[in-house]
């Protein structure tokens, strides 16, 4: 007979290791985030959380971080819903290749490429030096964050795609065949049923977008190391910056005032999730 | 038709922006200053003058691989106990691994440091290898895909005296086939891109990983950085090609509900 406790076993391998290596150090160093001084610490209360949110480099990283996100995300998602959309009703094997080609691209190798393509004698300079305008500086010149936001989307845009594609395809074929006898409008037919069919789809990739995001840390680091331009200094920059100055208590609170956010997203998600699941009857 | 006809442009031309930062660096790869446009001299440099280039590579090989073997059965095994069991506090758990997966590394990277170090694994191998083959990634993937995996089925199973280990390898583990394939491909491509651990857990360039010596140290390959990284490519682009079809099966099914 299944017992209570079997499932756990399973996953014991796994929580262990995890455990080790990321939850029990976390748990133990948010102690960090409450404690001040090198050597003898003492309990400081509130008092890191105040110096953090007074602290010019923090808020410059999370406004820069979320207003990638912002650019990021919500174009990413509806991207990949609209290639999605196109993929699943037809072969386009070229595209369907050509699409997860970015996440197959190491990260270095593909900032080498885009260095090619967007530097200074790179194609689409000369391009738009040749339609009369003057060159752009895309890495420096005030854009960062939205080159680096275009970086994310082609790399990401071919997995949403996929995922959205799927659930697309496996929408009862019967919808369409009915839909079509009342009408013959396929843009109705997406928007009447396809789209809300994927709502619990689209939440997921939400979620999936987000974790992506952060990652797009390595291509800022690849292109500038430390220090990069202002507009795209976020908040790994300012957590990596702050563990080289040793000053483990300020990346302690940032870093738990992170996991904290994204837990708060992520049960919004979650709940939402379930509500659409509910209503769908799942 | 017009809906028709606007999918295919629009395909199209993403499929071939996808496209740009690949022949980018190919294109980039060719040149070489001197009398020739196209030239193989790049090529030539990485893999014959470039101690350094097959060094960070093997480090990058040997990683990826021990990540690998470490990450894919546990995450299996969790995957399966998530998905096929209900126990005291697995709803919590399954959060907890999502919160996990969410985390950038910078919001561990201090406790990681610390437990590193107490164990003596900071600067070695391990170092990067550990933290990193107990990513949950790959454990939620598989539990998503393993959801849909009949109870009937298993049920069955019992019914003829299997045990729950037995179970789990004789019938829920080879129908997984795809998803652990497509699991293996994306912790692949994850890990052969790291960059963020090596430069905080190492100390030596020596040790580094091929991905995190490409852009930052690029003086190190003289020229030939555009050649290395489709060297470095060629394994990841490879798996992409045999894995296709499950990769995408894999993505696509583990996430119906």
């Amino acid at each position: 007979m299944r017992k209570k406790w079997t499932g756990l076993w399973f996953v014991l391998p796994s929580l262990l290791g995890t455990a080790a290596f990321v939850i029990v150090p976390f748990f133990a160093s948010i102690g960090y985030a409450f404690t001040k001084g090198t050597g003898k610490a003492e309990f400081a209360g509130l008092a890191n959380f105040r110096e953090l949110f007074a602290n010019d480099a923090y808020r410059l990283a999370v406004k820069n971080t979320l207003l990638f996100i912002l650019e990021g995300v919500p174009l990413l998602v509806i991207l990949g819903l609209l290639l999605g959309i196109a993929l699943a009703g037809s072969r386009f094997s070229f595209q369907r290749w050509a699409i997860l080609i970015p996440m197959a691209l190491p990260t270095a190798a593909a900032l080498l490429g885009w260095q090619a393509v967007f530097g200074e004698n790179g194609p689409l300079n000369r391009l738009i030096q040749l339609c009369g305008g003057t060159a752009v500086d895309f890495f420096t010149g005030g854009f960062a964050r939205e080159t680096l936001a275009f970086f994310f989307l082609v790399k990401n845009v071919g997995y949403m795609a996929v995922i959205f594609a799927g659930a697309v395809s496996s929408l009862p074929k019967e919808y369409g065949e009915a839909f079509a006898l009342d009408s013959g409008s396929k843009l109705r037919y997406v928007w009447h049923i396809i789209l809300p069919s994927v709502r619990g789809m689209a939440l997921f990739v939400c979620v999936l977008s987000l974790m992506y995001s952060f990652q797009i840390f390595r291509e800022a680091y690849g292109l500038y190391g430390d220090r990069p331009p202002q507009e795209a200094y976020m908040l790994q920059h300012f957590m990596n910056n702050n563990f080289y100055k040793l000053n483990y208590q300020r990346l302690s609170t940032a870093a738990l005032l992170l996991v904290l956010g994204i837990s708060a997203v992520l049960a919004v998600f979650l709940w939402r999730q379930e509500k659409i699941s509910a209503e769908e009857g799942i | 038709m017009q809906v028709k006809k606007a999918g295919w442009w629009l395909a199209t031309i993403s499929a071939l922006v996808c496209l740009l930062p690949f022949a980018g660096v190919i294109a980039g790869s060719l040149r070489y200053p001197g009398p020739l446009p196209v030239t193989l001299e790049q090529y030539g440099r990485a893999l014959l003058q470039n101690m350094e280039f097959y060094t960070g590579f093997w480090n990058s090989l040997l990683n990826t691989a021990l990540i690998l073997l470490i990450n894919i059965p546990v995450s299996l095994l969790a995957g399966y106990g998530f998905s096929q069991y209900r126990f005291p506090g697995r709803n919590a758990l399954y959060w907890l691994y999502v919160v996990l997966m969410l985390l950038p590394f910078q919001a561990v990277v201090v406790p990681q440091y610390i437990v590193l170090q107490k164990t003596g694994l900071l600067g070695s191998r391990w170092a990067v290898i550990l933290p990193c083959a107990f990513s949950t990634f790959a454990a939620f993937l598989l539990a998503q895909y393993m959801k849909g995996i009949s109870r009937e089925l298993l049920d069955a199973g019992r019914i003829d005296g299997l045990g729950e280990l037995a179970l789990f390898w004789r019938l829920a583990a080879p129908l997984c086939r795809p998803a652990v394939t497509a699991a293996v491909v994306l912790v692949f491509f994850s890990n052969w891109s790291m960059v963020e651990q090596p430069v905080v857990f190492l100390d030596e360039l020596s040790q580094f990983p091929l991905s995190a010596l490409l852009n930052r140290s690029s003086s190190l390959f003289e020229g030939a950085a555009p050649a290395c990284g489709i060297l470095f490519s060629v394994l990841p682009i490879l798996l992409y090609r045999f894995c296709y079809d499950d990769l995408v099966e894999g993505i696509s099914l583990g996430c119906v509900k």
